[in-house]
């Protein structure tokens, strides 16, 4: 978001000749493929469980149809972001029956490249609880 | 002989920096407990992450000229003086005040060099270079094993959760615990560029349905995950284990 408004602020600057620059339009994909949007992600993983569990009552012979379609909806929709990760995209679907539920990550990567999110989402029903981890590919 | 000191202590803070790696587990804990829930009876659920990198320190390689330049001049001195305390005993000796006058020059003083306007002078920091690889892959028998990772998830959720009861308190605690020990557990035993992500579920058993499901992008010749379940009478263990190749 900030490089884009730093490349059309200086574009504005030095006219449309100097905007091919090579270098200065590396530097830029460089920046925004390293970045993972955390907000961004969850926000997709939300609406996509939203479209899709949204107005249905926990059925067992039902739910494996709809993990599978919430994961892989959610996964084709962060790979169009056009970011250098690979997604790890888990789901996890408990009927709500008066019983807890307790998720923990921990992982063993690089913080200033790797991150990850995590939706909570729940109806009448059931709870949905969805883990997205982005892993950078490059150094 | 300057020189070869120079290169030992240099070497020697090396060591010292690359041990001195911080591996300080960075917490982040997302609570997600059901307050405005309308079931009163349903339970907390409520998600854990935790992530450990490897962070290097910024290398301080300044101040080392002046330690060689003072151990320098003390030995140098104290074959000639007998007193090894006291790098000026000659001007000590002849007036005691004038220690006391050096010090107080400045912090500079002790750092060695000091130009001619009084600052500090450093000297430039050596980069590090490696040489190329030319690895584009795992080597053939170092890529992550999920049959051996399957083996340990199973053995670690057995041993430890084969005499634990489920406790809404106590339970989040337990599930990021498992987690940090299955990632510190497999981060000894995976092979090296391999990133590991740990996920570990914990719940109670009331007669409910639970499904898990995960599905990756990523290089499948390279990349693996391994994944076990527990259950006794009062709760029930999920572990993954995702490995990622990186160069």
């Amino acid at each position: 978001m900030c490089s884009c408004l730093w490349y059309s602020t200086g574009r504005l600057i030095a006219g449309p000749t100097s905007a091919h620059c090579p270098v200065t339009q590396w530097r830029i994909t460089a920046q925004a493929e390293n970045t993972f949007c955390g907000d961004e992600a969850s926000s997709i993983v939300k609406e996509c469980v939203d479209v899709i569990l949204g107005g249905v009552d926990y059925d067992d012979c039902r739910v494996n149809e709809w993990m599978s379609a919430v994961v892989e909806q959610s996964l084709t929709h962060l790979v169009k972001m056009e970011k250098a990760f690979k997604y790890i995209v888990t789901c996890t679907v408990m009927q709500k029956r008066g019983g807890g539920l307790h998720t923990a990550s921990s992982s063993f990567w690089d913080n200033s490249t790797d991150a990850s999110c995590t939706v909570r989402w729940e109806n009448r029903t059931m709870y949905c609880v969805v883990n997205v981890f982005a892993v950078a590919i490059h150094l | 002989m300057v020189v070869l000191v120079l290169m030992y202590l240099w070497t020697s803070s090396q060591g010292s920096t690359m041990a001195d790696i911080p591996l300080s587990p960075s917490e982040d804990i997302v609570v997600l407990a059901g307050a405005g829930d309308a079931h009163s009876r349903s339970g907390p659920v409520s998600c854990r992450r935790r992530s450990h990198s490897i962070e290097m320190p910024p290398r301080q390689l300044t101040r080392l000229r002046s330690i060689d330049e003072r151990s320098a001049v003390h030995s140098r001195r104290s074959s000639v003086v007998s007193n090894m305390n006291v790098p000026f005993s000659r001007r000590n000796s002849l007036c005691p005040i004038a220690l006391s006058k050096r010090l107080s020059l400045g912090p500079w003083a002790h750092y060695g060099r000091v130009s001619f306007s009084g600052l500090p002078l450093y000297q430039p920091i050596k980069e590090i270079q490696y040489e190329n690889t030319y690895k584009m892959g795992p080597d053939l028998d170092c890529r992550f094993n999920p049959c051996r990772a399957q083996k340990m998830l199973e053995t670690i959720l057995r041993t430890y959760l084969a005499d634990t009861k489920y406790n809404a308190l106590t339970s989040g605690q337990l599930a990021q615990n498992l987690s940090d020990l299955i990632r510190s557990k497999l981060k000894e035993s995976s092979p090296s560029r391999y990133k590991v992500v740990c996920s570990v579920l914990l719940g109670q058993v009331s007669h409910q349905g639970v499904k898990v499901s995960s599905r990756s992008l990523w290089d499948p010749h390279n990349d693996s995950f391994a994944s076990a379940s527990y259950s006794n009478a009062t709760l029930f263990a999920v572990a993954m284990v995702h490995g990622l190749y990186h160069e």
